[in-house]
């Protein structure tokens, strides 16, 4: 709590700015007449009064550090300090800043994108017997400025038959959907696929056997 | 010069706090002069070691300060206690008395009375 008190007080002498230890010359300047006052009332000639009050008050440079760290934050005030002079010397030199961060530009660019390429297809392949087989076909109709519009029966049926493709399954969407009946409801993803959705991928259920249920839709659903 | 004991920073912000509860609102060179005659020469090197620490306890809270006219009508700066700074005096002058009596206990103990 105390620190924090203090940290923000620090913060917002920092934000203002200015020259914070006037307030402490000025108090330095009063203490010195008083304690002057005080010698020369304790008998000291003048000058020698001062001479003394300065020697008790103590190294001023050193107190002035002192109060000036505690009047601000004196790590973020280097810290900007450094920025300030880092911009100044880039803007002097705007042709080489220009060339030195369009350099790290681009290599940072290029490194990411390479290890990006290396992590997906190396690293993190699909989890299929031949990934590299997979491909996905999406129906956009650019005319409406639609995308992913879907597929229709016809559409399927021509690729299938147009010997390029070893399989063709259809994939939704999907959603989440919720399971009651049993003593505990189930939050379940679903997605409805053709029934050759796994032998095209090539792999099994994780649990049981795939079951699969078809239902035949009457050839007037889908041609009208 | 001797080295300055660690425990002088601490000790010097309570006798600052206790200063202020005695005699009420003091500007700087006050509060140096109350401390000095208390506690012999303990200040008496550096009075101006005063103000970072005055300036340290404004910003944790325990004294405010404000600009007052001292006795020769002069502008200076004067601290005051506050609420929080009461209830800290309260608690750290509890903590110091018990350590106080803690150490005076080793000192005083005997061998022949530890069987």
């Amino acid at each position: 709590m105390k620190f924090l008190r203090r940290f923000f007080a620090r913060l917002s002498n920092l934000a203002v700015g200015g020259r914070g230890d006037r307030r402490l010359l000025e108090e330095m300047e009063e203490h010195l007449a008083q304690q002057t006052a005080d010698n020369v009332r304790a008998g000291m000639p003048a000058a020698e009064a001062h001479r003394q009050a300065v020697l008790k008050f103590g190294a001023v440079g050193t107190i002035r550090e002192e109060y000036h760290t505690e009047l601000k934050l004196p790590f973020i005030e280097t810290l900007l300090q450094d920025l300030r002079y880092a911009v100044r010397m880039l803007s002097r030199s705007p042709g080489f800043s220009f060339i030195a961060i369009a350099t790290m530009a681009l290599g940072i660019g290029a490194t990411t994108a390479i290890y990006s390429v290396i992590d997906a297809t190396l690293l993190h392949p699909l989890p299929y017997p031949n990934p590299t087989e997979l491909i996905h076909i999406q129906d956009d109709l650019p005319g409406a400025g639609a995308q992913d519009v879907g597929i229709s029966i016809p559409e399927l049926r021509d690729l299938e038959s147009s010997g390029i493709f070893q399989y063709v399954a259809i994939a939704g969407t999907g959603a989440n959907v919720n399971l009651t009946g049993s003593a505990q409801p189930l939050r379940l993803n679903f997605k409805g696929v053709t029934p050759n959705y796994f032998t095209l991928l090539g792999v099994d259920a994780q649990l049981g056997a795939p079951s699969i249920r078809t239902m035949p839709l009457p050839a007037s659903t889908w041609r009208s | 010069m001797k080295e300055k004991p660690d425990v002088l920073q601490g000790t010097l912000a309570l006798m600052v706090l206790k200063t202020l509860d005695v005699l009420g609102p003091q500007h700087g060179w006050g509060i140096a002069r109350r401390i000095e005659q208390i506690s012999g020469d303990l200040l008496a090197v550096n009075q101006g070691t005063l103000y970072p620490l005055l300036l340290k306890l404004e910003h944790e809270g325990p004294i405010a300060s404000e600009w007052g006219a001292s006795e020769n009508n002069r502008r200076a700066r004067f601290y005051r206690l506050t609420r929080a700074g009461r209830k800290q005096l309260k608690t750290e002058t509890g903590d110091w008395e018990q350590t106080a009596a803690i150490i005076a206990r080793f000192f005083t103990v005997k061998a022949e009375n530890l069987s």
